[in-house]
């Protein structure tokens, strides 16, 4: 079994440290992880897109097209823009409310409810968050990374891997009020998921056919 | 574990003593993670200033006996090809591992060349993992290789290896040798009558490195069937999983190859024995299907064989190409889908090219450049150069016009002053005036070539991710800095000034005096605009606990002009439905350049003006 994930969003969101510490997690976790990175030109406020892969199985480091079973959007036009990852046979993207116009001239930036049409249209279940928002309420306006590691970290200790004491090890702090912070956006992170899991059982939206308990016990 | 860091794990499993490189996309992290351990190992490691030296000092420590590693980013071989060709002839004492970066799909490089092709070429051994757990295995399987032979051995390496994480069995240190024992041999010295009697030496060597390659661990052949795929580095990941995933029937046998060069010719018969049809996956030039052919050709074998007809030849590897190219061969018909570049996006979004970060010296500059030339109406060519600044290539700056290699900026003016009438600007770091600037700044003033050549000085090596330059200040106390205004003198350049980029007016009167001096004394005229890169500043800042200014736009003043964010284009900056600019809190590092574009000085700090003045005092000197 292989859980495939895109962390998009743009360079400078924190992408790269979230892909890090949930790859590093779900090795110490005693299952196999790739993490393929994007360095380099796409560091400086460019479009980045992480592959992250779980399971034993995993040989290659990239996402096949269309089989990414989550899709994290730490901006919505990045989440536009790698849609041909997610299929609306099975995926979940997880949005954040966040949109970013490209510094350069006359830039149009579609409007927020197309973009997120697109994306629903391309997903099957498509959940939008307030992470940069709660990040700025809880202490660290750079902190939306750390909300949706929570969000990731729920869902695969769902799944059957135990991920949170690591990830609350490893969540970044340069400094101990933003160490504080960071802890306080990924509990927020993990609260949405157990939220999303409570709907999902209650019948309210999708059921997804991998988003199961032991998923990675099979 | 990175799978450049578990490159660097295998040399220092291997016994490696000494490594040098420069750095470079997607290679750095490997010399990076040295650096950490290097006092703590007693090994020497050093950023040297170009590809051409780095190979030379570890070369040298080579054939001193000390085992050594030399890293770059595949272009960076070009620049060390000298030394390569030859170290091939004179063969090593001690290991000697050439790790080369190759980027396919050219994520961050102006080429895609194949580096295996420099293996063949040089009469040296390519290794190629599959992993990054195969990477550290491998690279410590090349250094005792290396030193079996006495001959270099090269191993490559892709972006998606070195910069792919994943799990990393670690095995022990050896003791590491560093000291080693120069013995004086005629081998070493290639005048022309040793260095036939090496080329024949060399020879005798690769007979015994061929058959050695059919021994290498990391080649063998898996399950069993009709059809053969030979699949080289990386390649073998992905058909492992299509061929594991059932969507291609089975019936594969596999030969996984970790030599792509020279081609196990033992292992490669017994693989192919019995097989009705032959595949070969391998990213871009076909080096391993080439070597197939010739020795299929010269054993007598005929069979059906496929190779790049299938799976294309540009980019990267990908599921798709694999299995389109997997199906393919077992219908026997043409491909649908050749080489797929990066995926295409399905509801039109503009593109998020990177742009220079909040803050950087470069866009201040850039913009005092453009609106000089443009007000002035010159007719100009900017040749520039490879670095962060290459971003100014873009709109709104569109300052660059020619960009192919590091320090063709300075070369390439030269030439266009010899031909054209027009003003010639010359754009480049400071790490690559070093790396390959001088050289063509020499000639510019034994020539009396009429160039003004600015050179940025941020103190480092931004690009690549902030490694030291011989302009960095305080790096360690082992490193001495270099003040680009004593070199740029000493090589005989009259106009020398050094301004501060953040000051537009003193941009654009500088650059004037320097076009008129250049085209007046017929001479170059030198630049040097010095200021930290925003990253460099904003990290010592944040170290030391300071507080940043935040700086917001008065909007009863703002006139929609949409000079700051258009022109000036901080991504701080961006326009309501109105038109009118407003700034990010959350992306605003407080540089407060952007108060000297607003013609209205519409732009103010959030703070009062004496809080903010005090504030600008102490982080200044952060800044410079
Ligand atoms: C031969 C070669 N080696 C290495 C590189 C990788 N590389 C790209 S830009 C750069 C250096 C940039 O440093 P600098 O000139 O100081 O500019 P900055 O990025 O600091 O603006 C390097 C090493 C390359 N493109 N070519
Ligand atoms: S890394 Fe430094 S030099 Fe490069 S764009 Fe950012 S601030 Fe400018
Ligand atoms: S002060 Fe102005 S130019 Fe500097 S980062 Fe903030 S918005 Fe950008």
């Amino acid at each position: 079994m292989v859980l495939n994930i895109v962390v998009v969003g743009v360079g400078g969101q924190g992408v790269l440290t979230l892909s890090k510490i949930l790859g590093a997690c779900a090795v110490e976790a005693g299952v196999k992880a790739l993490v393929a990175e994007t360095h380099g030109m796409s560091q400086r406020g460019g479009s980045v897109i992480v592959h992250v892969r779980v399971g034993n199985d995993v040989c290659a480091p990239t996402v096949p097209l269309r089989e990414a079973h989550v899709m994290i959007a730490l901006e919505m036009l990045e989440g536009a823009r790698y849609l041909n990852y997610v299929n609306p046979e099975f995926s979940l993207s997880i949005v954040n409310d966040k949109v970013l116009r490209p510094p350069i001239p006359g830039a149009k930036v579609p409007e927020k409810e197309t973009m997120l049409k697109a994306i629903k249209s391309h997903s099957a279940l498509t959940v939008v968050v307030n992470a940069s928002e709660e990040a700025i309420k809880l202490g660290n306006p750079a902190g939306a990374n750390m909300f949706m590691l929570g969000f990731l970290a729920g869902l695969l200790e769902f799944m059957g891997l135990s991920m949170q004491g690591c990830c609350t090890n490893r969540t970044p702090h340069p400094s101990a009020d933003l160490g504080k912070a960071n802890a306080a956006i990924f509990k927020r992170g993990l609260m949405e998921a157990s939220a999303l899991l409570e709907r999902i059982g209650e019948g309210e939206v999708t059921e997804l056919p991998w988003l199961r308990r032991g998923f990675f016990k099979t | 574990m990175l799978g450049n860091e578990a490159i660097a794990r295998g040399a220092l499993e291997g016994g490696m003593g000494l490594a040098a490189a420069y750095p470079g996309t997607p290679s750095s992290e490997i010399v990076e993670s040295l650096l950490k351990v290097k006092n703590k190992l007693g090994i020497y490691v050093e950023w040297s200033v170009n590809e051409k030296v780095a190979f030379e000092v570890s070369y040298a420590a080579a054939i001193s006996g000390v085992k050594s590693l030399v890293a770059m980013k595949h272009v960076g071989l070009n620049v060390a090809a000298d030394p390569l060709m030859s170290s091939a002839y004179t063969g090593v004492r001690e290991s000697f591992v050439i790790v080369t970066a190759d980027d396919p799909s050219m994520w961050s490089s102006q080429n895609e060349q194949d580096n295996r092709l420099y293996g063949v070429h040089a009469y040296i051994p390519v290794f190629e993992p599959s992993d990054p757990g195969e990477a550290k295995e491998l690279c410590k399987f090349a250094f005792e290789f290396s030193s079996k032979v006495r001959h270099p051995v090269i191993l490559r390496t892709t972006t998606r290896l070195s910069h792919t994480r994943g799990p990393v069995p670690l095995g022990t240190i050896p003791r590491l040798t560093t000291r080693g024992e120069f013995t004086r041999k005629k081998e070493y010295v290639l005048t022309p009558s040793n260095a036939r009697k090496d080329r024949e030496a060399m020879l005798t060597r690769w007979e015994r490195i061929m058959d050695e390659v059919n021994a290498v661990p990391f080649n063998r052949i898996e399950g069993d069937g009709k059809n053969l795929v030979i699949a080289s580095g990386i390649a073998y990941a992905y058909v492992k999983e299509i061929i594991a995933s059932g969507k291609v029937g089975d019936g594969w046998r596999i030969l996984k190859l970790s030599t792509p060069y020279p081609v196990p010719r033992k292992l490669l018969l017994e693989a192919t024995e019995g097989v009705e049809k032959v595949l070969i996956v391998e990213e871009l030039e076909p080096v391993v299907e080439k070597e197939v052919k010739a020795i299929l050709y010269e054993e007598g074998i005929t069979v059906e064989l496929h190779g790049k007809d299938l799976i294309g030849l540009p980019y990267e590897m990908s599921h798709e190409r694999v299995y389109s190219a997997l199906k393919s061969f077992t219908e026997g018909r043409k491909p649908r889908v050749l080489a797929t570049s990066n995926a295409k996006e399905s509801l039109p979004v503009p593109p998020r090219p990177p742009t220079f970060c909040p803050g950087c010296p470069y866009r201040p500059l850039f913009y005092a450049i453009r609106r000089y030339l443009n007000r002035k109406k010159l007719s100009y060519v900017a040749a520039g150069d490879i670095g962060c600044y290459a971003l100014a290539h873009n709109p709104p700056y569109n300052l660059q016009d020619v960009i192919i290699e590091m320090g063709g900026s300075i070369g390439t003016a030269n030439g266009f002053a010899h031909v054209l009438d027009s003003v010639i600007l010359a754009i480049i770091g400071d790490s690559t005036f070093f790396h390959t600037g001088i050289p063509p700044l020499v000639n510019a003033v034994w020539h009396r070539t009429p160039i003004v050549v600015v050179i940025l000085d941020n103190e480092i090596t931004a690009m690549t991710g902030h490694q030291p330059s011989p302009t960095t200040r305080g790096a360690s106390a082992t490193e001495n800095y270099i003040p680009l205004e004593s070199v740029v003198k000493g090589l005989g350049v009259n106009f020398v000034e050094a301004i501060d980029p953040f000051n537009v007016t003193q941009v654009e009167n500088t650059l004037s005096r320097a076009i008129e001096y250049a085209s007046k004394q017929r001479e170059p005229a030198v630049i040097i605009a010095r200021r930290k890169c925003a990253l460099s500043a904003l990290r010592s800042l944040r170290r030391a606990g300071i507080k940043l200014p935040l700086f917001k736009v008065d909007l009863s003043k703002c006139i929609k002009c949409g000079t700051c964010y258009n022109a000036f284009a901080c991504p701080a900056i961006y326009p309501d439905k109105e038109g009118r600019a407003h700034i990010d809190p959350g992306l605003c590092v407080g540089c407060g350049t952007c108060m000297q574009v607003c013609p209205v000085n519409a732009i103010v700090p959030v703070d009062h003006s004496d809080t903010y003045k005090l504030q600008k005092g102490l982080i200044e000197k952060f800044w410079r």
